[in-house]
């Protein structure tokens, strides 16, 4: 009878202490965990809830950020089969050191480099892409559109241009100085909001200026111009806001985010091609540079297409509520439309969008700001069929920029 | 007669012998089906409709960094949809009405360090309520290109456009230096904006 009794005692003890116990150790517990190793990054934990698993959670070496922001969720962590034992690292296994937990040998390694290449094979100190057997078919490419073009150590010298490391399946046609790969930009002249196939097409009521052309600027978008700069580039600046104004939602948005400074710098280091940057002035209003805007190669299409980008990143730094929704809805959605500036690593960025020239000066671009501001430009200067490729995003821009 | 009576006896003691131990494995049975059932239910994560933008979605401008724990958390603002461990650091995330963006509480010594929460509504008031109410902000940020106002003594500190506040960061109170080496560093805070292309 006792024994009876004692046995059913422990029975209902094992259910009350050992299993509960076995199912903290499966959410972590003293469980040692052990996340496989990826060269370049270090692994962190995380429990999803809705899984209820752990896993392994990887930032690039050196990144000191949050890792839900910038991680990069791989794969299940493996619990290690031997509970409170010694990492391969040989600090002791327990949850709080899974960072220096890792298992196994590193195996074959393949280092892409980033950005900025100069050519497909070759290591990153040679401006190439390190290919190797653990990783193929990673190409130094610039894009033209859609399209990538492979760059060579020779386009790249004699252009200065320099590409991203893509993964592609088949080699991409050389870049060349004189072929489709460095082809610039056509001015289709289009410059009606929402051409193409939508029925919803404003109709461009020109904005006429009747007072002065800084004025009109300051009065129909809330634009003040300063540092040097001739009458006609002046009145290119309000012709070209007078295009996209066209559209009263956009004209109120870019109104309500100023008054924004116009900044004309001429400053040779900068090179041609219109570079532009817009700096946020810390209450939701911005300053737009326009470096050598006098300079030939700055045609009349790149100014437009340029001016118009940047004027979304004024929109956007003026309307928090606007960009979120951007992020929320319309961003990376039609996958694609999107490239990855890194190739192992976030952020998107729509494939008309050049990083290299943030890649030649050191700056890492927003992909979502950079994204939209694109958005923007290309609903005024369409290029190879973008933004009509990106539907959800160019859906998402002409209503809520262009009110169509 | 008392070989017969013992014989009874017997068999009833054996019967009750028999019913107790069918009873104990019924018992146990039962039991061990409730104990399963409830350690294979994972707790739920609160994840808010995406319905109303305008709508109050969220708790964390309840909870006192510094005083609030894991618990107060989890009870305030219901179970997180993700835990991340760092070092001696716990996140917890909280998923928010729009895809992609979640609510973020830092843990430390079992306290809440700080809590980072998405506003999409004008339920938190507005940047000029804050001004109104608390004065000019103790320093001014840059995050993401967004200013970051940040009160120190109140432990608050505003993402806004100069008009909308886009995202509140509750933290404990404390000095200019110890914030700029800390929750700044952390969340990419600078002093000077970055430009964009």
């Amino acid at each position: 009878m006792k024994a009876i009794f004692l046995t059913v005692f422990f029975l209902i003890l094992y259910a009350f202490i050992l299993l509960p116990n076995s199912a903290d150790a499966a959410r972590g517990g003293d469980r040692c965990y052990v996340c496989p190793r990826i060269e370049g990054k270090k692994a962190s934990l995380q429990f999803r809830a809705e899984l209820s698993q752990w896993q392994c959670m990887y930032v690039n070496n050196g990144v000191d950020c949050d890792p839900q922001v910038c991680g990069d969720p791989k794969q299940e962590a493996t619990p290690d089969p031997n509970p409170g034992g010694i990492c391969p690292s040989g600090q002791s296994c327990s949850e709080d050191v899974y960072t220096g937990c890792v298992a196994g040998s590193p195996g074959p390694s393949c280092t892409v480099s980033s950005n900025n290449c100069r050519q497909s094979s070759g290591t990153p100190n040679e401006g190439g892409c390190q290919l190797s057997n653990a990783c193929t078919n990673y190409y130094c490419v610039e894009y033209k559109g859609t399209n990538p073009y492979e760059v060579t150590l020779g386009y790249a010298n004699s252009t200065g241009r320099r590409g991203i490391c893509e993964k592609l399946d088949t080699r991409p046609p050389l870049a060349s100085s004189s072929g489709p790969g460095s082809s610039l930009i056509k001015d289709s002249v289009t410059t009606i909001v929402g051409t193409g196939t939508d029925s919803g097409k404003i109709n461009p009521a020109p904005i006429e200026c009747k007072t002065t052309t800084a004025q009109c600027l300051k009065d129909e978008f809330n634009v003040i111009l300063q540092g040097v700069y001739t009458d006609d580039e002046r009145n290119d600046i309000f012709n070209i806001l007078a295009i996209a104004g066209s559209s009263s939602k956009y004209k109120t948005l870019l109104k309500s985010s100023g008054p924004t400074i116009f900044d004309f710098v001429d400053d040779a280091s900068k090179g041609g091609g219109c570079p532009a940057r817009v700096q946020p002035n810390g209450n939701g209003t911005s300053t737009m540079t326009l470096w050598n805007y006098s300079l030939s190669d700055c045609d009349r299409t790149k100014r437009k297409s340029r001016v118009i980008h940047e004027t979304g990143h004024v929109l956007r730094n003026g309307h928090i509520r606007l960009f979120q929704l951007f992020e929320a809805r319309a961003y990376n959605k039609d996958s694609g439309c999107y490239y990855r500036y890194n190739p192992s690593d976030p952020p998107f960025f729509i494939k008309t969008y050049d990083t290299s020239f943030a890649a030649s000066i050191g700056f890492a671009p927003s992909g979502s700001n950079e994204t939209m501001a694109e958005f923007i430009s290309l609903s005024i200067v369409p290029e190879d069929q973008y933004p009509e490729k990106c539907p959800t995003g160019y859906r998402w821009v002409r209503e809520n920029i262009f009110g169509i | 007669m008392n070989i017969i009576k013992n014989f009874i006896n017997q068999l009833e003691n054996k019967k009750l012998i028999l019913g107790l131990i069918i009873l104990g494995v019924v018992i146990y049975s039962v039991f061990m089906i409730l104990v399963f059932v409830l350690l294979s239910k994972s707790p739920t994560p609160s994840t808010p409709s995406v319905g109303n933008l305008e709508q109050d979605y969220s708790s964390l401008n309840e909870l006192n960094p510094g005083e609030a724990t894991i618990e107060d958390v989890r009870r305030i603002n219901g179970e997180p949809k993700l835990i991340s461990k760092k070092g001696n650091k716990t996140y917890l995330y909280y998923d928010t009405p729009l895809e992609g963006f979640s609510n973020t509480v830092l843990i430390e010594n079992n306290k809440v360090t700080y809590s980072i929460e998405n506003v999409y509504g004008s339920y938190r008031g507005s940047v000029s309520d804050y001004k109104n109410q608390h004065g000019e902000p103790d320093l001014s940020l840059f995050g993401n290109n967004y200013s970051w106002y940040v009160y120190l003594e109140i432990g608050i500190a505003l993402q806004n456009d100069g008009k909308d506040i886009g995202t509140i960061l509750y933290f404990v109170p404390q000095s200019k230096e110890k914030f700029m080496s800390t929750v700044a560093r952390e969340l990419g805070m600078t002093e000077t904006p970055i430009a964009e292309e």
